[in-house]
């Protein structure tokens, strides 16, 4: 279980799913559903659909506002939405892909999680302009069913925006319209992780994964789409930074901001971590000079998943607190930080918690 | 099968430099630019003249379709009118040695505005489809009608959202007649500074007293303001040249960020002075290169840093693309579109220096008035004649993409606006200033380009702030 997830004592394989938004005091809404937590942690709640009880995984995580996917038959509630600031609101509709990255976080494998109607709901039940961050896998591989659930969401909350993470190899000039009405409520979060084919594609283990991404870069220009171009910072893809810089400031100014990214050390990255990863300090010069590009030429840069003392004082600015609350550690020498603050901290995998399990 | 953009060359000292219409560059050796020219290019060429913005593989794909959103920016401009620069007065209260501006005695008559002018300019400025304006009072001297000046200010900030005044002053009156308006957060001032003390008695007609008058009022001033609200520009006759580390030392003393080192133009009584003849006085670009070296060296000798302004717009025009809005180096650059100036009669021009050549009686470049309004006849025949892109010399030039065209500055210099534009002061000011970025660029010393970083982000350190725009060494 994830620290956003709870057990649930009363599993039931007959009974169906459903969404609910948990309540101190309940509202009108029908989802709405009150609360109480017994002395031993267990959470009770009475919901339209029934009565149930879980124990959440972080015994100390507050309750209130949150919108939950209840699943009897998996004995599981999921915490699709936490309200209030710096919350990382993230549907995982796939775990399917059709890339096959070097560093993949979370290795792809052929199930879905799409339950269209309940995230529907769990939408309706946001907070009021809240960002719900859509991932996969890949989620474009659903895109037949993604788009009109978009649509409809967005017809039902115009004021919720969606961060959809994507390699865009699925957009095609049939889906202008779609983008088109998509503009500025849907970021989209697409990687890129060189200047040509040679660069990009060993990265993302497709052959052909460049040829398909530059029209779909430019179908999202075309189509006012806010982009969010991501580049994770690795051995493979520092030594190409200052082209890739250049291509960037170049080809795709456009662009809403250019994410770099540190490694997570999760997945394959963590299995290859010694191949993958570039140590801070060394390899942040040519990090530097992406982002003095991207200053001089007025494309908008940002440091995502850096500790500040990674990165040299000059350039600390840049860093965005991007790790989500839930997966963010800070080792004992953070204490007493002057920095700590606004500092974004350690994955929870990072290997300055837990070593690396090296193979024979 | 690769198609090339349309693109232009120079030598420089060993490399040969390219552009596209976009502004996008890299530098080769010679040898490329003959594979380049008999189509003997193999991939890993191609593939960087794609990278760089200079080819496509077919018409319609990502390289086309980036080059096609590169041209439009660069050609964009503002078609909202949103920069104002009023006159309501000719009068001054000084008589300076090169005095650009057409100027009256103080004691002049019919060289305000009149009631009637200062209703028609108000309606003007209710006119334009803007909520944002900037507005410039010049002169003659502003702070002589500064009722004039308050009215506008008065009436503009209730007709925009987003108003900024910049009063330009000579100081002559004293601190006192801008404090008060100085503490609004929308107004600056600018005033002419030309160097120590001495060049500023000499050049602006002063006598020592009202000279040391002046630095008091302009250190206090600065004091309480601080520069970016007190900006000052200096006007370097050719005599003065020699002088310019005494200038920028001036300006950094007084704890200014930069200078824009301008040589006095021969406009209004400054022709009269200069005449149109060489001088044997050092030529200005040469002035300029020495006037970098000196800050330059004085930064490496420890001195805090200091910025030309005209180095700075011509690397921003190079290297930030987005950077479009300065006058004098953009093409196409249409009169009354963006910005327009408003005469002490009410007679529209396109800048100050039209104002000048047509009050000399060298050409009328007048746009119209504000009682008959903007002459759109007028308006287009002088905007045709603002585009480098469609000039016999300026289309061969590998500098187009940056430069700009500037046919009163022409007119001034040379009492004609045809003359070959190469042979022309303008045409020589800004070529040296591209010489000097892509020297220091081609150089890879990393003090030279640290210093243009600086001008460019604000840090004097050589991280590059472009790409890699080397195809191949000579």
């Amino acid at each position: 279980m994830t620290p956003l997830e709870g057990r649930l004592l009363d599993q039931d394989a007959t009974r169906p799913p459903f969404v609910v938004r948990l309540k101190q005091d309940p509202g009108a809404d029908p989802d709405d559903a009150g609360f109480w937590r017994d002395p031993t942690g267990a959470v009770h709640v009475v919901a339209r659909a029934g009565a149930f009880t879980f124990v959440p995984a972080d015994p100390g995580v507050v309750l209130d506002g949150v919108v939950a996917l209840v699943v009897p038959a998996d004995g599981l509630v999921s915490f699709l939405i936490r309200p209030g600031e710096g919350r990382d609101n993230t549907f995982l509709l796939t775990e399917a892909c059709d890339q096959a990255c070097v560093m993949c976080a979370q290795p792809p494998r052929p199930v879905h999680h799409a339950r269209w109607d309940l995230l529907r709901t769990a939408v309706r039940l946001a907070p009021p302009d809240a960002i719900i961050g859509l991932t996969g896998g890949e989620p474009l591989l659903l895109k037949g069913a993604l788009f009109p659930w978009l649509a409809a969401c967005h017809a039902e909350r115009p004021d919720v925006a969606f961060h959809l993470l994507t390699n865009a190899q699925r957009l095609e000039p049939g889906d202008a319209s779609v983008l088109r009405a998509c503009a500025g409520w849907v970021l989209w979060g697409v990687p890129l992780y060189g200047p040509d084919a040679a660069s990009h594609d060993p990265v993302v283990g497709k052959a052909g994964a460049w040829a398909r991404l530059l029209p779909a870069l430019n179908l999202l220009a075309q189509t006012g789409s806010a982009v969010e171009l991501r580049t994770v910072l690795m051995a493979s893809t520092v030594p190409v930074m200052a082209r890739l810089a250049d291509f960037v400031v170049r080809h795709l100014s456009w662009i809403e901001v250019w994410a770099l990214m540190r490694l997570e050390a999760q997945g394959f990255a963590r299995e290859a971590w010694e191949t993958l990863s570039v140590a801070g300090e060394d390899g942040f010069a040519p990090v530097a000079a992406a982002l003095r590009q991207c200053e001089t030429a007025g494309v908008a840069a940002v440091l995502y998943n850096f500790p500040r003392c990674t990165i040299p004082e000059a350039w600390r600015s840049w860093a965005v607190a991007s790790i989500s609350d839930w997966k963010r550690s800070y080792p004992p020498e953070c204490e007493g930080c002057p920095e700590r603050g606004p500092c974004g901290g350690y994955f929870s995998s990072d290997p300055v918690f837990s070593p690396l399990e090296h193979r024979a | 099968m690769t198609h090339l953009f349309p693109y232009r060359f120079q030598a420089l000292a060993r490399d040969i430099l390219f552009s596209t219409d976009t502004g996008d560059f890299f530098t080769a050796s010679p040898a490329f630019l003959d594979r380049l020219v008999r189509g003997d290019l193999d991939a890993g060429e191609k593939a960087f003249l794609r990278e760089r913005g200079f080819a496509c593989e077919e018409p319609g794909d990502f390289y086309w379709e980036s080059y096609r959103h590169r041209l439009a920016r660069k050609k964009r401009i503002g078609a909202t009118l949103s920069y104002v620069v009023l006159v309501p007065t000719i009068r001054c209260d000084l008589d300076c040695r090169y005095c650009q501006a057409s100027r009256a005695r103080v004691e002049a008559k019919e060289s305000d505005w009149s009631a009637d002018t200062l209703a028609r300019v108000l309606a003007f400025l209710d006119g334009l489809p803007t909520d944002r304006m900037l507005i410039e009072f010049q002169g003659g001297e502003p702070t002589l009608r500064l009722d004039l000046v308050d009215a506008v200010i008065t009436h503009a900030r209730q007709r925009f959202a987003h108003t900024r005044f910049v009063i330009c002053t000579n100081l002559n009156q004293g601190p006192g007649a801008v404090r008060d308006l100085l503490r609004a957060d929308d107004v600056s001032l600018s005033t002419s500074l030309d160097g120590p003390p001495d060049l500023q008695q000499k050049n602006r007609g002063l006598s020592p007293g009202r000279a040391r008058a002046f630095f008091r009022a302009l250190e206090e001033l600065l004091t309480t303001f601080g520069p970016e609200k007190v900006a000052a520009l200096p006007t370097i006759l050719p005599e003065d040249t020699p002088r310019i580390p005494d200038i920028i030392e001036t300006y950094r003393a007084l704890g200014y960020p930069g200078v824009f080192l301008r040589p006095a133009n021969r406009q209004g009584f400054a022709r009269r002075l200069l005449g149109h003849g060489a001088t044997n006085q050092e030529p200005w670009p040469a002035a300029w290169r020495r006037a970098l070296d000196y800050l330059l060296a004085t930064h490496r000798r420890g001195a805090r840093p200091m910025r030309e302004f005209g180095l700075e717009t011509a690397v921003r025009r190079i290297f930030s693309p987005n950077h479009t809005a300065h006058v004098d180096l953009r093409s196409p650059n249409p009169a009354a579109c963006d910005h327009v100036l408003i005469d002490h009669d009410g007679t529209f021009y396109p800048s100050d220096e039209a104002r000048m050549v047509t009050r000399v009686g060298v050409a009328d470049l007048s746009l119209g008035t504000v009682r008959t309004g903007l002459d759109p006849a007028r308006v287009r025949a002088f905007s045709w004649s603002q585009m480098a892109d469609v000039q016999e010399d300026c289309v061969h030039c590998v500098h187009l993409p940056w430069c700009g065209i500037d046919g009163i500055d022409d007119i001034a210099w040379h009492g004609r606006a045809d003359p070959p534009k190469p042979e022309t002061h303008f045409c020589r000011q800004y070529r040296a200033v591209f010489d000097y970025v892509f020297d220091a660029l081609v150089s890879c010393d990393p003090d030279r380009l640290a210093f243009l970083s600086f001008h460019l982000n604000g840090c004097f350190e050589p991280t590059p702030f472009v790409g890699p725009f080397r195809h191949d060494a000579p």
